[in-house]
């Protein structure tokens, strides 16, 4: 406590003076120094180092504050979360100084730090980066501190082949450097232990065996008693693996060292060793005699759990000789030493041999109380076993877990970055041929309708060409059409001409009668062809032609007046065929209505009526009618002859009656084949 | 004064002189029938006709048509048609030669004799 308080009083007087010119600096870092020499608290420790890290950075000198931060690392405390931060700072500054061995020195010091933290994934990460960099430089010792850092995280993780692997690796080089023995030491203890870890026994000795033959020549009695028990220790785990005189002589070596190196304790545990060799071996009086000599040592020894080894070995002793009073009475001290120093597992054992030893003696209430313990014992151990056991399972799995997901992600980015690359070729190469597909598509569209296009084109020009033929066909049809209509109009004309020619010169009445009348036939079958000439069938509108035929007539009568009514429906039509015998009739008898009708005005009414078997054309006039002697039979060169040859050429008949003025009236039925 | 002359431009002889007879009935002269636009034209300037009886149809690629529009080109002479083409059309195409009348074929002996009575009659009482 003086010395803190003298530190702090330094300390004060140090920082006191506020413009510290830089070889001051150098000064306080020097006079810090020599205290840090002195001083073992570690808050003290923290506290200097943090000073002389001031003083450092106002000097701005870098590999000083990383050589500090290094030293405030090893000073900070063992939980590594503190460690590990004054560890980064040091790696910051080497990285920035590219001070390779500091950079190897840091990455180590922070994987140690990982360790402490149980972060062991990050202990690899950093351990190997070490490693990796150190072989770059070839730093052996580098190499060597990485490989055993991993080896003992191996270790905690009770993955011992890999350990092994490590340490292997790790005393290759080690074998081969200069002043190596403490190294080669260490690598072969804990492959040993590697070995003893995973009850390969054999190994284990062997490794054992080698640390040996390196201690003898220096001479350390000590260690060599140490090291010599502790191959013994292993011999007799393996059981027979060795003959029991040369355990034997190890142990008498292991003797001859505790006592040349006057270590009571090393040399009573060998006696332990020897007595257990001859009792395993069946030897017992020399059994005794060791655990003799054992118990004059144990006083000055005075050590609990050695006590308790001993009292085991004794117990063994007796047992194995008969005396089970004395077996017990060992047993049940080793059992309270064990309880004592809280050993359950030793407990265990004892439990059970006393058990059996007790139920030997039928003392089955003693029997009973150390089953009972036993069993408990067995229970707590069995589920701390486990619980440990898991926990080692758990951690190695999760270790395990993230090496693998670290390997797989690595792949993966590997993958990924191949996939991606892949996958834009790819992407590349579909657009291609979706751009060549729908260039293809557009080509072939564009083909179709063209091709299309030009089909109807010719269609439509071929249509064309038809349709114009058809209309010049057509229209020259209607112009010959037209060309027969006039023709035979003309050829009426020529016909009427001609009858009126025949009688040229002649002023007889009824020559002129006979001209008169024939003309007026000719003209009323004319009329028929003009009006052929305006429709578009073979039919003509009965009411249209009577009509005409009126007019016309009318035109040859000047100067008489007529009322001619027509009742006929408009839309009544006659085909050509029978339109001209009925024409013929009509202008029969209108004519002679004209030509009869007295002085006063002629009236006519022109009638179509129907019934069930005919068509019914009645001609009613005011004039006097036929004449009462009138015989149809000697009258045929008369109008009314013909009309009654026509009638029946309609399939019909004509009916006369004087009914104030002529009636006549036509029955005719229609062509059927129009 | 000589008496009234009529020129029938008819290329069918006998209708022709059917014609020239209802001329002849009614008391005219009827020029020899001109079967053609040329003849037509002929007789026309070397007869100065009263009146002019005029088929569409003639025997020769120009009609009568033609001829009444080389005719109104100068002259005033009534024209009366006479014609198998009664249909509307060829009515209309006639109207602007300002025919005195227009006589559908086969003609009606009293029609004809009214139309020439009728042309010939404003004639004499134009002066």
């Amino acid at each position: 406590m003086k010395l803190h308080r003298l530190i702090l009083a330094l300390l004060f007087v140090l920082l006191a003076g506020p413009c510290l010119a830089q070889s001051q600096g150098t000064q306080t870092m020097e006079s810090l120094q020599s205290l840090i020499d002195k001083t073992k608290s570690q808050d003290s420790l923290l506290l200097l180092y943090s000073q002389q890290l001031e003083i450092a950075k106002s000097q701005k000198d870098l590999s000083k504050q990383a050589s500090i931060e290094l030293k405030l690392g090893a000073a900070s405390d063992y939980t590594g979360v503190e460690m590990q931060g004054h560890y980064y700072k040091a790696l910051d500054i080497y990285l920035q100084l590219e001070d390779t061995a500091g950079i190897i020195r840091a990455f180590y010091e922070i994987a140690n730090a990982k360790q402490l933290q149980n972060d062991y994934d990050s202990t690899r990460i950093y351990a190997e980066k070490s490693v990796e960099l150190a072989e770059d430089v070839a730093d052996t010792a580098g190499i060597i501190k990485g490989r055993l850092l991993l080896s003992s995280m191996y270790t905690h993780l009770a993955l011992y082949p890999q350990s092994l692997q490590q340490l292997n690796m790790g005393r290759v080089l080690a074998e081969k450097m200069k002043d190596n023995q403490s190294m080669v030491l260490d690598i072969l203890n804990k492959e040993s232990f590697a070995y003893y870890s995973l009850e390969n026994y054999d190994k284990s000795a062997e490794k054992i065996s080698q640390i040996l033959e390196i201690l003898k020549p220096e001479g350390n009695a000590r260690r060599l008693n140490i090291w010599s028990n502790n191959l013994a220790s292993v011999y007799s785990l393996c059981q027979g693996c060795v003959p029991y005189e040369r355990r034997k002589s190890i142990l008498r070596d292991a003797i001859g060292y505790a006592e040349e190196a006057n270590f009571t304790y090393g040399k009573a545990y060998s006696y332990k060793h020897l007595a257990d060799t001859y009792r395993d071996e069946g030897i017992y009086d020399s059994t005794r005699y060791y655990l003799d000599q054992i118990e004059l040592l144990l006083p000055e020894i005075n050590k609990k759990d050695f006590t308790g080894l001993v009292s085991q070995s004794q117990a063994a002793y007796w047992s194995n000789v008969g005396d089970k009073q004395k077996a017990i009475y060992y047993f049940e001290k080793a059992y309270s030493i064990w309880e004592e120093i809280g050993s359950k597992n030793d407990q265990l054992n004892v439990a059970s041999l006393l058990q059996k030893l007790y139920r030997g003696q039928n003392n089955y209430a003693k029997a009973y109380q150390y089953l009972n313990d036993y069993m408990s014992l067995k229970d707590t151990l069995f589920s701390q076993k486990n619980i440990e056991k898991v926990k080692e399972l758990e951690l190695s799995y999760e270790f395990q877990k993230k090496q693998i997901a670290d390997s797989i992600k690595n792949e993966e980015r590997l993958n990924l970055m191949k996939m991606s690359y892949e996958y834009e070729a790819s992407i590349e190469r579909r657009s291609i041929y979706i751009l060549v597909v729908v260039v293809i598509a557009v080509l072939v569209i564009a083909a179709l309708v063209f091709s299309n296009y030009q089909k109807q084109k010719k269609l439509a020009a071929l249509l064309q060409v038809k349709s114009d033929q058809v209309t010049n066909e057509l229209s020259q049809k209607e112009l010959l059409l037209t060309e027969i209509h006039h023709r035979v109009k003309n050829n009426f004309q020529i016909l009427s001409s001609l009858l009126e020619l025949q009688a040229k010169g002649t002023n007889d009445p009824a020559t002129r009668s006979l001209i008169s009348e024939g003309k007026s036939r000719v003209k009323s079958m004319a009329l028929i062809h003009s009006q052929l000439y305006n429709t578009d069938s073979l039919k003509i509108s009965l009411k249209e032609y009577i009509q005409n035929l009126v007019a016309e007539i009318q035109k040859s009568f000047e100067g008489k007046t007529s009322e001619v009514s027509l009742n006929i429906d408009p839309d009544y039509e006659v085909d050509v065929d029978n339109m001209v015998p009925l024409g013929l009739i009509a202008n029969e008898l209108i004519t002679n209505s004209y030509k009869y009708a007295g002085a006063q005005t002629m009236e006519l009414a022109i009638n179509l009526k129907h019934n069930a078997e005919f068509h019914i054309l009645e001609f009613k006039d005011n004039g006097p009618g036929l004449p009462a002697d009138f015989d149809l039979k000697k009258a045929k060169s008369t109008g009314i002859w013909l009309v009654s040859r026509l009638a029946l050429q309609l399939h019909g008949k004509y009916e006369y009656e004087y009914n104030e003025g002529a009636v006549f009236r036509i029955f005719f039925t229609q062509s059927q084949f129009v | 004064m000589r008496d009234k002359c009529v020129l029938i431009v008819e290329n069918e002889v006998i209708v022709a002189d059917d014609m020239a007879r209802v001329v002849g009935d009614l008391g005219f002269k009827a020029l020899r029938p001109a079967f053609s636009f040329a003849q037509a034209v002929d007789l026309f300037l070397s007869h100065s006709p009263d009146l002019v009886i005029l088929d569409i149809r003639l025997a020769s690629t120009q009609s009568g048509l033609d001829f009444a529009h080389w005719l109104r080109s100068e002259h005033s002479t009534p024209i009366i048609y006479l014609t198998v083409f009664d249909d509307r059309a060829t009515r209309l195409r006639c109207e602007p030669t300002e025919p005195t009348a227009f006589i559908s074929k086969p003609f009606l002996e009293q029609e004809l004799k009214m139309a020439i009575s009728k042309a010939l009659d404003i004639q004499k009482n134009e002066p």
